[in-house]
């Protein structure tokens, strides 16, 4: 199956609300995803063009 | 057609290019892509796609034998063709009330609650793909279903705030006229900005906070960042339990948003105006000969107040388009044909003075309103002194688009000693020197014969039944 992609942005801010409006569950999902993109940035180093993905 | 290569595309069905809906023959058909066609076969054979079909919720739709196929034009790139049944006037959110906005949500919703758990999602949440059928919402873009897999995010959840939720808030919370909004933004209020439009103490009232200030923040906050949300959130454990629940609070928040339409001069016109009260039976009698004369298939009444006289066009036409352009008689009649019904009249919220204009991409994705579909009659019943003396209108240009428009017309004229055309002029300076019933007649001659005329008990007020010369 193809990525779900919309032939509109969805917004990359309407994404990670939907994982804050599911509750408990949501919220796990969102720490994880910060924790991702902390992580990522820090791999990537400051000078890199490498899109992290958050 | 230019640039079409011949294919007679429906104007606003250009987005999803693997699903674009065009006419041949006075049909209206979806040519699909070989994706889009295999998506359509996996979710026809559904159990939740039927459920919704027999409901009524979605558009009925057949797909094309190959055989027809090569009569009807269609587009080259087409792996296959749907027909669709047509619908009998097209309407636009920002002509419908509250409680038509409010149901087409409602119904969004409702497809997303019983697709999610067979794997099958909308891939977007616009209610432009939503059209009535007198008073009921119809699903109509059968492109926007899509299989969904478990751990991707919704993404059409901005869509459905910007489009829908927003404005039924503006409405429901701040009495802020939603087609207002709606005609000015075709696609919605962008929730990066739409929390401006609410004050703090909004911010108490159900939904406010989370779906448009928070969601507003973290969608200004995100931009900044780079692509690829969706796939960190499905590697993070996003799950379709997530949507479920978001979808679940949604349906339960837009059930209690409710608007109650202040008592206005119209919203109690018949009851408040006693000449109108002696004139509602002769004019009743009146529109009920004329309409009982032939069937019509569309039928619009101008200035419709609470549809009084658009029930007895119903009983004898297809279609009636009921337009008026305060939305608290058009939400209290849309109210009153759920309760009661008839189920053939289309309510919406029309200013004549300003109709509804071509708009969108190159003027053509949305269609004014005369261009929707011509009455075969046309009633205009306590509106004309209101179009001339209120709204200013010349009544020779107001005669002239209507021998534009329909081919028979029920005028109901008040002379300028009505006590509603004096209240009109009460603060006026009184330069309708072309607002009489001579000058009307006058106007009517070159394009239609009066064949009836009667005065109406009051003594104010004229009917004229005309038709437009062959």
């Amino acid at each position: 199956m193809a990525p779900l992609l919309a032939y509109f942005d969805p917004g990359a801010g309407s994404l990670l609300m939907q994982a804050l409006l599911g509750g408990i569950g949501g919220v796990v999902v969102l720490v994880r995803y910060l924790y991702t993109c902390v992580r990522l940035r820090c791999a990537s180093g400051p000078g890199s063009t490498e899109s992290s993905g958050c | 057609m230019a640039g079409t290569g011949g294919v007679d595309y429906a104007a606003g069905s250009f987005r999803d290019r693997g699903a674009r809906v065009f006419h041949a023959g006075g049909r209206v058909l979806r040519a699909l892509s070989a994706t889009a066609l295999s998506d359509w076969r996996s979710i026809a054979q559904r159990p939740f796609f039927a459920h919704l079909q027999s409901r009524g919720d979605v558009v009925p739709t057949r797909e094309v034998p190959p055989q027809e196929q090569a009569a009807l034009r269609a587009p080259p790139w087409a792996a296959a063709v749907l027909e669709h049944p047509p619908v009998p006037f097209w309407s636009y959110p920002y002509e419908w009330c509250f409680g038509m906005l409010r149901d087409a949500a409602l119904l969004h919703l409702r497809i997303l609650h019983a697709a999610l758990p067979e794997g099958v999602i909308l891939k977007d949440a616009s209610p432009y793909n939503v059209q009535f059928q007198g008073f009921r919402p119809l699903f109509i873009d059968i492109g926007s279903f899509t299989p969904h897999r478990a751990d991707q995010p919704w993404t059409a959840y901005r869509q459905f705030c910007e489009l829908m939720l927003v404005p039924l808030f503006l409405q429901a919370y701040r009495g802020i006229d939603l087609q207002v909004v709606l005609r000015g933004e075709l696609e919605g209020l962008r929730i990066d900005q739409a929390s401006r439009w609410f004050s703090g103490r909004d911010w108490l009232r159900p939904g406010v906070v989370a779906h448009v200030v928070l969601h507003g923040w973290l969608q200004r906050y995100a931009q900044r960042g780079t692509e690829r949300t969706a796939d960190t959130l499905q590697a993070s454990g996003f799950t379709v339990a997530l949507i479920q629940r978001n979808v679940e609070r949604l349906r339960r928040l837009v059930e209690r948003l409710r608007w109650q339409p202040r008592r206005t001069t119209w919203t109690d016109y018949d009851a408040a105006q006693p000449h109108v009260q002696l004139d509602r039976d002769t004019k009743a009698e009146f529109v009920r000969r004329v309409c009982a004369a032939r069937h019509r298939k569309l039928v619009w009444d101008l200035g419709s107040n609470r549809g009084q006289y658009a029930r007895i066009a119903a009983e004898f036409a297809d279609t009636v388009v009921a337009m008026d352009q305060d939305h608290g008689c058009v939400e209290l009649l849309y109210r009153d044909l759920q309760r009661r019904g008839p189920d053939n009249i289309l309510p919406l919220r029309i200013d004549l003075a300003n109709p509804s204009p071509a708009l969108g991409w190159r003027g053509r994705e949305r269609l004014r309103l005369e261009d929707r579909g011509r009455p075969e009659l046309t009633l205009c019943l306590g509106l004309i002194h209101h179009l001339v003396i209120g709204a200013n209108l010349p009544l020779d240009e107001v005669v002239d688009w209507f021998g534009d428009l329909t081919r028979e017309l029920v005028l109901e004229f008040p002379c300028k000693s009505d006590p509603l055309v004096q209240r009109l002029l009460r603060n006026k300076a009184d330069q309708y020197d072309d607002y009489s019933l001579e000058a009307l007649e006058s106007s009517l001659r070159p394009r239609f014969d009066v064949v009836e005329r009667v005065r109406l008990p009051s003594g104010a007020r004229v009917l004229l039944h005309a038709v437009a010369k062959e």
